[in-house]
């Protein structure tokens, strides 16, 4: 497989994630719901939350703004009919998140800034993919849920990283995201493949 | 343009996958036994040991899973597996304290049979990420029940016993390789 076939590969349709809203919420209460019956998205969200929770001494603010800066632009590029599937890049980005936190590597506030805004984007491009027609209650509900699992997952990682077993901990989990990533690209990326 | 897998996210198809996967390692006992002796024996060494080889082991196992994902057949799997738990249990029956890097490449050499053996299922899991993420947090709380045991180690009676448990997990091991078990 030559590179351009790989980028395509990577480009194209990922896994389906549609699912039926829930009867009888309403489209807030359904899009506050929705990152949670997504794994990728939900995979990816932890990692991204753990791997800035790691530089607990430095500041996080521009990175998190960052992330919903780049989730609100990419849901509200939905009114436009402008989204793609990225379930397979979420999986890759939460791998490569994955191998950062296990490795313990730091990176200055702008590759963490670069980071946060290309898992944002690539989020809500695949949340906007799955949106049937526009609904601009399902996507801030959406962004929402999204938002706060970051802000709550970095804040457990910052508070979570001070001792020393703790710290382990979390290196041990990029290293569970690592692996599960790596093998659910190999099963996708094969199985397109054939 | 291209066919993606099927990945519809409904309730069964997540708790199915992720209950498949987490039940997997756990109902082999031959898997149990081996990743509970990486957890004892990463005890045994102390630090770094105690948290390197428990991450080595599912990143390798990931790569064993890819093979078998991808269908390169890896000879003598379930003899490799039968042999982790042989050779494992004797590491900690005889308290051998290697260097920390081939005691990595020994949990990483079991570690690619695991994998390839879990991978060939992974395929036909009712959500792969659901079924993975499952057996990947099985595995890491094994080795976390293997290490709670190792901590015993600073007890006088507590070295005795993960003795006796290296010895019992190597028994178990020969009792699958000879057949006599599963």
């Amino acid at each position: 497989m030559n590179s351009r076939t790989g980028i395509l590969i990577l480009l194209s349709a990922g896994a389906a994630c549609a699912h039926a809203p829930v009867p009888g919420l309403g489209d807030f209460y359904n899009g506050l719901l929705h990152p949670f019956f997504s794994l990728p998205h939900l995979l990816c969200l932890i990692a991204l939350a753990l791997f800035l929770g790691q530089h607990r001494e430095h500041d996080n603010g521009a990175p998190a703004f960052g992330f919903l800066f780049a989730l609100i632009l990419s849901l509200g590029l939905a009114a436009f009919s402008i989204g793609f599937p990225t379930a397979t890049l979420l999986l890759a980005v939460a791998g490569i998140l994955g191998f950062l936190i296990l490795l313990n590597a730091r990176f200055p506030v702008w590759a963490r800034l670069s980071l946060a805004v290309a898992a944002g984007l690539l989020m809500g491009f695949d949340f906007a993919s799955e949106t049937v027609r526009s609904k601009l209650a399902l996507n801030c509900g959406t962004a929402l849920t999204l938002y706060l699992c970051l802000l709550y997952g970095l804040t457990l990682g910052e508070a979570f990283g001070k001792k020393r077993w703790q710290h382990i901990g979390m290196r041990v989990a990029g290293s569970w995201i690592a692996a599960c990533a790596l093998l659910v690209l190999s099963l996708t990326l094969l199985q397109k493949k054939t | 343009m291209l066919a993606a897998f099927a990945d519809a996210h409904s309730g069964q198809g997540l708790q199915g996958g992720f209950v498949s996967g987490f039940l997997h390692p756990v109902f082999g006992l031959d898997h149990v036994v081996a990743m509970i002796s990486v957890g004892l024996w990463g005890a045994f060494l102390g630090a770094p040991a105690i948290w390197l080889l428990p991450v080595v082991f599912p990143l390798v196992m990931a790569f064993g899973g890819v093979l078998g994902i991808a269908g390169i057949p890896l000879p003598g799997v379930e003899i490799g597996i039968a042999l982790s738990a042989i050779v494992l249990g004797i590491m900690v029956a005889l308290a051998a304290r290697p260097p920390l890097w081939i005691a990595a490449v020994v949990v990483g050499l079991f570690a690619l049979f695991h994998g390839h053996a879990h991978g060939t299922e992974l395929p036909h899991a009712a959500n792969p990420l659901a079924y993975s993420l499952g057996f990947v947090i099985a595995t890491g709380l094994l080795h976390l029940s293997g290490i709670a045991f190792g901590l015993l180690d600073r007890f006088a009676a507590g070295k005795v016993a993960i003795r006796v448990l290296g010895v019992v997990i190597a028994l178990i091991g020969l009792g699958f390789l000879t057949h006599i078990l599963g």
